[in-house]
């Protein structure tokens, strides 16, 4: 816990009051009057006047009431001369000496029977005093009106009306008392006052807890702490009301309020100016009314602060505590920046108590946290271990390493160190949520049923909390994540039917839906889905459930509903929006619809009510293509060029390629000279390298080297890309350059290829292009021998990209890469599954059947190896490469079988195919044949080609 | 100033090093009134400041003489008497007060200092250094102060050289800690605006390490995001600048308002428009101005002219997908690795 002393409470009693200027009269005597003959009256005078004077009031009021009660009957005593001087003084020594109902008799009688004498203000003031201590708050109001009133220029009006607000607080009128304070912050009473009653206003407001108008009082407006006498008070008020606020969740606020409050080094040091600036004002005060007014002010702030020096010398030092409620707000408010500031420096402080230490360095790990600047949370973690052993923060502390691990995808040892909490800690607050975050590591892991098994015991091992039903969802996620799509209905149905009334109610139906899609049950998941839309319009899947809905309907053919579903995704949904807006774009294409694709894309392309529109280069694209296929090529041109032109240095731009590959195809472009394109994307490329257009340069180099390749002319398909690596920074590059140089620099075995790809993910992690980065990963680290890595990216294009023109690739490395791991059987399903795959017929399905003639092989297993290379030769004879492998590599595995003769002939038979020749298998087979030439008559004895 | 309502002035006085501020109140009358309005008016032309300098002892003795030299701990000046000329030499102990001619140079030094124009101050301050410079060991606190002005002077009218070396000079005989402070300052940016980045960061570094715990200017944070913005380390720029945001009281702080700016144009360009939003808020809050700073206009503009964000929207939080990526490498980091403040003296 922060704990700051009750300082505040001390200084805050301690505040200046309201009390009187005590006015001397002019000089009263009784010799006035030549009937007042008595000396005993004249000397109960002479003592009146003369204590009075040594302001010793009590006994001043004793004389003077001694006098009223001997004299009072008598002429001279009633004469109105002697009693317009005598009462006055008579009611202020009354007044300071405490008795208010006496004051409030002759101060009463003097004011309305003199109302022009000059005595009259200072009377009238201490008048409403007098009244207000005797609690006659009706009639001090009315008096203190009047004296603002009758004396408007005086100082006293403006203590008059912060009186006034006092009266109404007293009488819990806060509401009116604020009212008349903030009037008079806004006048032109002096500063010192106006500062004074705000203080004042601020602080029955917090008394009170009101905190809203205590915001206002205390922070809407800047005070001038240099030149305020009260800085004590203001800033316990300011603590105060930090940690009200800080109680209250209103941590923007309480942030505010605590850097309102200065740190004790500088509190004191202004404290002790403003009791120096105060003497100075006492001693330069002017004389005159006036300056009775400040000096008696002055002179009573004066004492108060005096008073407060001790204490505030004497107490503890609050500054760390401040520190660390202010780290506190800021942390709350997601400025981590600045609390991580803050609670390092209280975290390193070597002078600070070690509990004031911890607590900052834990702090620490949670602004490192917010960050989620892992591995320095992580560090920071470490250290408050190692400093703080047997701290009770230790477990948390254990915690944010777990979750530190976790963020890092560091699955395993974030699970570690839950499983060791959960054992040393099997009662602590946090263990339903360890056990639920382990559960979750697991989910990570894919270790669905170690993942389910922490999840059921989180929600039934501990008492019911909020997590409970988080545990049962995400138990039956690990269903729907591990495919198994009836295991997971069955639970959504069951939760829908717990939670019905629960925050994850909207979840768990949207996770229902989504599994009967994934069960293409989608009369049913367009049911729920449409359930889901209806239900919760403002939950977050509503826009994702949208899309869901969209692409059912878009699927059932029922395309006027899809478009409609599309249309109720609003801008605010960002990339749901975009999604929804290119489906219809599909359905209209689909439709043949162009005019109405050249209307919903110019309809996005005009809005003006957007902050940002991104993709806007495939909206122009789609435009310009749409036209084209109502074949309006004048119209399609300045389309795609006006792309080119504001898109085509735009990293994030997409369809710049399509955009190429569509002019290519209409050049030469109406109204333009050029007539071939070739020459014209030279001609571009080297305006875009003039005018520092990178990322242009590269898309243009990139089309080229397509170009190139159709034609036929790898290498100079290759120089291109490397022209790219030269001269493009890679950050300039958009997802597909990166992906294709990247690809290109792998091939060639180059390390080079992987700050491609890891840009590629980093920057573009939703690119389809990724598909390269992951490949080409792969790829690198199977050609370095680390195949289990290798295989965590090829799974991951198998996930993610499985569309990927270079699938076939992919799952012929992964093949290949389970061969090199010794797991046949996997591999051989993969190879299998390129041959189950039509769109993969050709190169790749002879591929495929050369890997699992290799794992056949690998497996022992030569005869059935050689019958996939007799299909490789007799099956896909245009891959004369992989044809004259085939035949080699049977070859050997006929002498392995003891069968040289075949061996020989299919040597033979190989180099009789003159389309081989080019093969490197084909010298080597020329070689082999003539080792094997007294083999060749033989008789034959294996089985017939093609078995 | 920190004055109370009805606060005396303070009394006047005839003599050059006490009693300035009065003798201000004396001459401001007499000031032409163009003199006062006309800030953007051309530097006047100030005489050269000559003539006897009266050596007031501390046994009560006064005598006066042209000033030669200080040298050795003794003050040389020579008295003409009878056609010829007398060589007199002051013991440094025996001193108890110098009196130089030229108070109304003096006057006129102080009172464009307090209007904050010190284009108009250089020429009178120029002229006082010129008169008093060889005796800066026998001047007293106020004269050294007024002094300690001349630096900035020169760093305001673009002679950065000789605003430091001016600067250093005076480092030793300067009064206080603000003044100290003052003439570091000059030398920091002094060096910042000849570029010399390098030794810019070094002296900013010492600069704060001279800095107590809760300082009252930001200026060595604010160069230090200044260089981390020409370097485009915007990661950095945050860390510094935000040091003095962090602390900064209820009290001015000079150069806040540009680590604020600072902070908030990092912050825009890091992906991080709410915090520089709120940042923005809480500048205009405290009632900074943008500065003028061309790097960081159009920071400036975007925020002054952006209609601030609704609060955010509390719909539910929708449960993660997973995240399949492959796990990151642990760097084990030390302690010190991590650690961002800049660490200031704790006195």
């Amino acid at each position: 816990m922060i704990r700051i002393s009750n300082l505040h409470r001390v200084v805050a009693g301690l505040c200046v009051g309201l009390a009187l200027a005590l006015p001397l009269g002019p000089g009263l005597s009784a010799q006035g009057s030549a009937r007042l003959t008595a000396d005993s009256l004249q000397s109960l005078l002479d003592q009146a006047l003369q204590a009075f004077s040594a302001h010793d009031f009590a006994t001043a009021a004793a004389f003077f009431q001694q006098l009223e009660r001997d004299f009072g009957p008598e002429p001279e005593y009633q004469d109105p001369g002697f009693l317009r001087r005598l009462l006055p003084l008579k009611g202020q020594a009354e007044l300071a000496a405490n008795l208010p109902s006496a004051a409030v008799r002759s101060l009463g009688a003097f004011v309305d029977a003199h109302p022009a004498d000059p005595q009259h203000p200072a009377a009238l003031y201490a008048f409403t005093s007098a009244l207000q201590r005797d609690g006659q708050t009706d009639e001090a109001m009315r008096r203190l009106a009047q004296f603002i009133g009758l004396y408007p220029a005086r100082p006293e009006a403006a203590l008059a009306e912060i009186q006034r607000a006092e009266i109404l607080f007293s009488l819990g009128r806060t509401g009116e008392a604020v009212e008349r304070l903030s009037a008079f912050l806004a006048s032109d009473a002096p500063a010192i006052l106006r500062d004074q009653a705000r203080l004042r206003a601020g602080r029955q407001l917090l008394a009170e807890g009101n905190l809203a108008a205590a915001v206002t009082v205390f922070l809407d407006h800047p005070w001038a702490v240099r030149a305020l006498p009260e800085i004590a008070t203001l800033s316990f008020a300011a603590l105060d009301l930090g940690d009200q606020l800080l109680a209250a969740q209103e941590y923007h606020d309480a942030a505010r309020a605590y850097r309102l409050v200065l740190p004790r080094s500088r509190l004191l040091d202004l404290h002790r100016q403003q009791i120096e600036l105060l003497r100075a004002s006492l001693q330069s005060a002017p004389g005159g009314e006036a300056g009775r007014f400040w000096r008696g002010y002055y002179g009573r702030l004066l004492q108060n602060l005096e008073g407060q020096t001790a204490p505030l010398e004497q107490a503890e030092d609050y500054t760390p505590a401040l520190l660390l409620r202010r780290g506190q707000a800021l942390l709350l408010v997601e400025r981590h920046h600045e609390a991580w500031l803050l609670f390092e420096r209280l975290a390193l402080d070597e002078s600070l108590p070690p509990s004031t230490r911890e607590e900052g360095h834990y702090r620490w790990i949670l602004a490192a946290t917010g960050l989620e600047s892992w591995e320095e949370a992580l560090a920071i973690a470490r250290n408050f271990l190692a400093r703080y052993p047997e701290a009770p923060l230790a477990a948390q502390t254990l915690h944010l390493i777990a979750q530190a691990h976790q963020e890092q995808r560091r699955y395993l040892e974030a699970a570690e160190i839950l499983i060791d909490l959960l054992a040393d800690f099997p009662d602590h607050p946090l263990a339903q949520r360890w056990a639920f975050t382990l559960g979750f590591n697991y989910a990570l892991l894919e270790d669905f049923p170690a993942a389910r098994l922490h999840f059921r015991r989180a929600a039934t091992d501990y008492p019911e909390t909020q997590l409970t039903a988080n545990a049962e969802l995400w138990h039956g996620l690990t269903f729907f994540f591990g495919r198994d799509y009836p295991a997971a209905l069955a639970e959504f149905d069951h939760l829908a039917g717990r939670y019905s009334q629960h925050p994850l109610a909207g979840e768990i139906l949207y996770r229902r839906a989504s599994t009967l899609y994934a069960m293409r049950d989608y009369e049913r998941a367009a049911r729920e889905t449409a359930d889901f839309v209806q239900r919760f319009g403002s939950h977050q899947r509503h826009d994702e459930a949208l899309v869901l809905l969209g692409d059912i309907q878009m699927g059932a053919g029922d395309l006027a509903e899809a478009v409609a579903t599309f249309q109720r995704i609003q801008p605010e949904a960002g990339p749901m929006f975009l999604y929804g807006l290119f489906q219809q774009g599909k359905i209209l294409r689909a439709q043949q619809d162009y005019a109405g694709m050249i209307t919903l894309f110019s309809d996005y392309a005009e809005r003006t009510d957007l902050e940002e529109k991104p993709r806007l280069s495939e909206v122009l694209y789609w435009i310009g293509w749409a036209y084209n296929q109502q074949e309006r090529p004048e119209k399609t041109v300045p389309f795609f060029l006006a792309a080119l032109k504001d898109h085509g240095d735009e990293t994030e731009a997409a369809e710049i390629g399509s955009i190429l590959q569509l002019l290519e195809r209409m050049f030469p472009l109406p109204g333009r000279p050029e007539t071939d394109f070739t020459a014209w994307i030279e001609q571009e490329r080297q305006s875009a390298v003039a005018a520092g257009r990178e990322t242009y340069f590269a898309r243009l180099s990139l089309h080229l080297a397509r170009i190139k390749r159709r034609q036929n002319l790898p290498n100079q398909a290759d120089n291109l890309l490397f022209e790219i690596a030269e001269i493009v920074p890679m950050e300039k590059l958009g997802p597909d350059a990166l992906g294709e140089v990247g690809h290109m620099l792998a091939g060639a075995e180059l390390r080079l290829a992987e700050p491609y790809f890891d840009i590629l993910l980093k920057q573009f992690p939703n690119a389809p292009e990724r598909a390269f980065a992951f490949h080409g990963l792969g790829q690198r680290h199977h050609q370095q021998g680390q195949y289990a890595e290798a295989l965590v990216w090829l799974r991951r294009f198998a996930h993610e990209t499985p569309t990927h023109p270079l699938t076939a690739d992919a799952l012929q490395l992964t093949g290949q890469t389970l061969l090199a791991l010794e797991r046949f059987a996997e591999a051989d399903d993969t190879f299998e599954e390129i041959l189950r795959l039509r769109s993969l017929r050709g190169r790749p399905h002879a591929r495929a059947l050369i890997g699992l003639a290799q794992s056949a092989a690998a497996d022992q297993d030569p005869a059935r190896a050689i019958a996939y290379y007799q299909r490789v030769y007799t099956v896909h004879r245009a891959q004369n490469d992989l044809t004259a492998q085939a035949y080699f590599e049977s070859s050997l595995l006929f002498e392995q079988l003891q069968q040289p003769a075949a061996a020989h002939r299919t040597l033979a038979e190989m180099l009789s195919l003159s389309e081989l020749a080019s093969s490197p298998y084909y010298e080597k087979a020329r070689t082999h044949q003539l080792l094997l030439a007294p083999h060749a008559d033989a008789p034959t004895q294996e089985p017939p080609e093609g078995t | 100033m920190n004055r109370l309502p009805h606060m005396a002035r303070p009394k006047t006085s005839r003599s050059t090093p006490l009693g300035w501020a009065g003798l201000i109140a004396l001459l401001l009358p007499f000031l032409p009134t163009a003199l006062l309005a006309e800030t953007s008016a051309p530097p006047d032309t100030v005489p050269a400041l000559g003539g006897p300098i009266r050596v007031e002892l501390r046994d009560g003795r006064s005598q006066s003489g042209q000033p030669l030299s200080f040298r050795d701990d003794i003050l040389m000046i020579r008295t003409f008497l009878d056609g010829g000329a007398v060589d007199q030499g002051f013991p440094r102990a025996h001193i108890a007060q110098l009196h130089f001619p030229g108070d109304d140079v003096v006057a006129h030094a102080m009172e464009w200092q307090q209007a904050g124009d010190l284009v108009r101050a250089l020429p009178y301050l120029e002229a006082i250094w010129r008169q008093r410079a060889p005796f800066l060991q026998l001047l007293p606190p106020e004269t050294t102060d007024l002094l300690g002005v001349l630096p900035a002077a020169h760093l305001e009218t673009g002679d950065p050289y000789r605003a430091i070396g001016l600067a250093r000079t005076l480092l030793p005989h300067a009064s206080g800690e603000e003044a100290r402070n003052r003439l570091h300052e000059v030398i920091l940016l002094g060096h910042y605006e000849l570029e010399f980045y390098q030794e810019t960061e070094e002296l900013a570094r010492a600069w704060i390490e001279g800095q107590s715990d809760f300082p009252r200017s930001a200026l060595g944070w604010r160069i230090l995001g200044d260089l981390a913005l020409r370097a485009d380390d915007l990661a950095q720029v945050r860390w510094r600048v935000l040091q003095p945001i962090a602390l900064a009281g209820p009290e001015p702080m000079a150069h806040l308002a540009h680590c604020y700016a600072l902070a908030i144009h990092a912050f825009h360009h890091q992906d991080g428009e709410s915090t520089a939003a709120q940042l923005h808020r809480e500048m205009m809050d405290r009632h900074l101005s943008w500065p003028d700073a061309p790097a960081l206009a159009a920071t400036g503009e975007w925020y002054e002219t952006r209609a601030l964000r609704e609060a955010r929207q509390r719909a539910a939080r929708a449960e993660p997908d997973l995240d399949l990526r492959p796990p990151e490498n642990d760097l084990n980091l030390p302690i010190r690795k991590v650690r961002k403040l800049l660490p200031t003296h704790s006195p």
